[in-house]
């Protein structure tokens, strides 16, 4: 029986290991919120079509494109301070 | 809950695929566009500032003029934690589902009549592919806990489809049918009796085997157990006759000229390369004459791959468990299917755009003539 293999350590790669303890936490708390958007908006897509939105209903909705676009959006949005650190951008 | 949405999922969808809950889907599409930001960000500012620092900076290394940026640590800390978030969240959906998904398999293997499995508990794991967990999956593709053990199956299905969606691949791509695509074109009329794939995994591009040669009879072979207990009753639930095989590449235990097609999806750039050589001298050895090998892979192989592109390549090695990814790059694989007994005119390289979305393919291989 082989209890498989585990990823490999990964390099440091901030001089203060703070920075990439921060920049997972960043991560998870941008994935929960993913989560809780998409839980709310069918909440709400169900109420306004007056569905009652049990358990079911709310795994059954599926969004639309516009709700696809939005995402994309607010992902881009969060990663937007990014580009900042770009030795063109000045703030470098 | 609801099947994988398209946009999320560029495979088939079958009686083993995880239900995405609500709370799945929005994790999932984090992740994905996330993954997608980043590599523009990478193919943008990262790639100006590897440039820059390339003009000022004269050392030998690829990887050392943006090792100290700042850009490129913000990258790194996003893009390997983007990775691990992924398995941490494909993984929670396929273990909440894992009782339901057994029960699935149960069934499927008990129906089974169309295709087989043949597991050899007693086979010898390579030493690399024992300690390799591929691009991060927790237990890699070796994993086999028990004898009904299919996790790292389901994972490599449900990773592999949104790792290489984050990448850049179309929803619609297909590396099984971009293969049979370029045999369509490059040798028209071509119909096997008989074909194996090599590092079949889970069997989603096995299964193009059979829809594109519908007489022919369909066998893949794989190294993980765990990955074939998934994909012998994914293959039944889909109708589709595939034979599995628990063996090595290297050393498939099929006689000498019994195929007449040999194919392989992005198994190179996962093995060392002597395995590769061994790979090519028994994709020759199980041709029939007149048989054809094809392999397809990431287009790293690129003799003009630009530096960029080759620190990128650097990177995954150091940094997303892909050992091989750059001793790939380097190695000639129509030198090892020469070396491997094919004539040098019979061999072929080529590069296929993807059917969907901005990527190619590499292919390579030989016709046994
Ligand atoms: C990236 S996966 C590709 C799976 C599948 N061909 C696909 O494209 O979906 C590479 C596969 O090669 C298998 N593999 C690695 N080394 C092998 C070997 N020496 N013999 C057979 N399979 C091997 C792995 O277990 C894994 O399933």
């Amino acid at each position: 029986m082989k209890q498989g293999a585990q990823p490999s350590d990964k390099p440091a790669y901030f001089e203060d290991p703070a920075m990439q303890a921060l920049y997972q936490m960043v991560l998870i708390l941008g994935e929960e919120l993913a989560a809780t958007r998409e839980q709310l908006h069918a909440l709400i897509a169900l109420c306004e079509a007056g569905t009652v939105p049990t358990a079911e209903a709310l795994e059954a909705f599926v969004p639309d494109e516009q709700f696809d676009q939005e995402r994309a959006d607010w992902v881009a949005r969060l990663l937007e301070p990014l580009e900042k650190m770009s030795s063109q951008s000045g703030d470098a | 809950m609801t099947k994988p949405t398209a946009e999320m999922n560029r495979s088939t969808v079958h009686a083993l695929s995880p239900m995405q809950s609500c709370r799945d889907r929005g994790r999932q599409s984090f992740i994905f566009h996330a993954k997608r930001q980043l590599g523009q960000f990478a193919r943008s500012t990262l790639q100006a500032e590897f440039g820059n620092a390339q003009v000022t900076d004269d050392t030998e290394s690829s990887v050392a003029p943006l090792d100290k940026h700042p850009a490129f640590a913000a990258w790194s800390a996003l893009n390997i934690g983007s990775q691990q978030q992924m398995w941490r969240a494909l993984g929670d959906m396929v273990s909440r589902q894992a009782p339901a998904l057994d029960e699935a398999a149960k069934e499927w293997n008990k129906a089974a009549k169309k295709g087989s499995i043949e597991l050899d508990p007693e086979l010898a794991m390579p030493t690399y592919f024992a300690s390799t967990a591929y691009h991060g999956q927790p237990g890699g593709y070796c994993l086999d806990r028990d004898s009904d053990d299919w996790y790292a199956g389901a994972l490599q299905e449900a990773g592999g489809t949104l790792y290489s969606r984050g990448a850049g691949t179309g929803a619609k791509d297909s590396k099984g049918q971009a293969v049979l695509r370029f045999i369509e074109a490059t040798f028209p009329g071509f119909s096997p009796q008989r074909v194996v794939d090599l590092g079949c995994g889970y069997g989603g591009q096995t299964g193009n085997y059979v829809v594109g040669f519908p007489d022919a009879e369909i066998h893949g072979v794989d190294l993980g157990a765990g990955l074939l207990r998934y994909a012998h009753p994914r293959a039944e639930a889909l109708g589709l006759p595939i034979h599995f095989k628990q063996a090595c590449a290297s050393a498939t235990g099929f006689p000498d000229a019994s195929f007449d097609l040999v194919v392989s999806n992005i198994l190179l750039h996962e093995i060392p390369r002597e395995m590769l050589e061994a790979v090519m001298r028994e994709s020759f050895r199980v041709l029939k004459p007149g048989g054809l090998v094809v392999h397809q892979d990431v287009p790293t192989q690129r003799p003009d791959t630009p530096a960029f592109q080759q620190w990128l390549s650097n990177w995954q090695v150091a940094h997303n468990d892909e050992p091989f990814w750059q001793s790939f790059a380097e190695t000639s694989v129509p030198d090892a299917l020469i070396s491997a007994g094919f004539s040098s005119e019979d061999v072929f390289e080529s590069y296929q755009p993807q059917i969907d979305g901005p990527l190619v393919w590499y292919m390579v291989g030989a016709r046994k003539l």
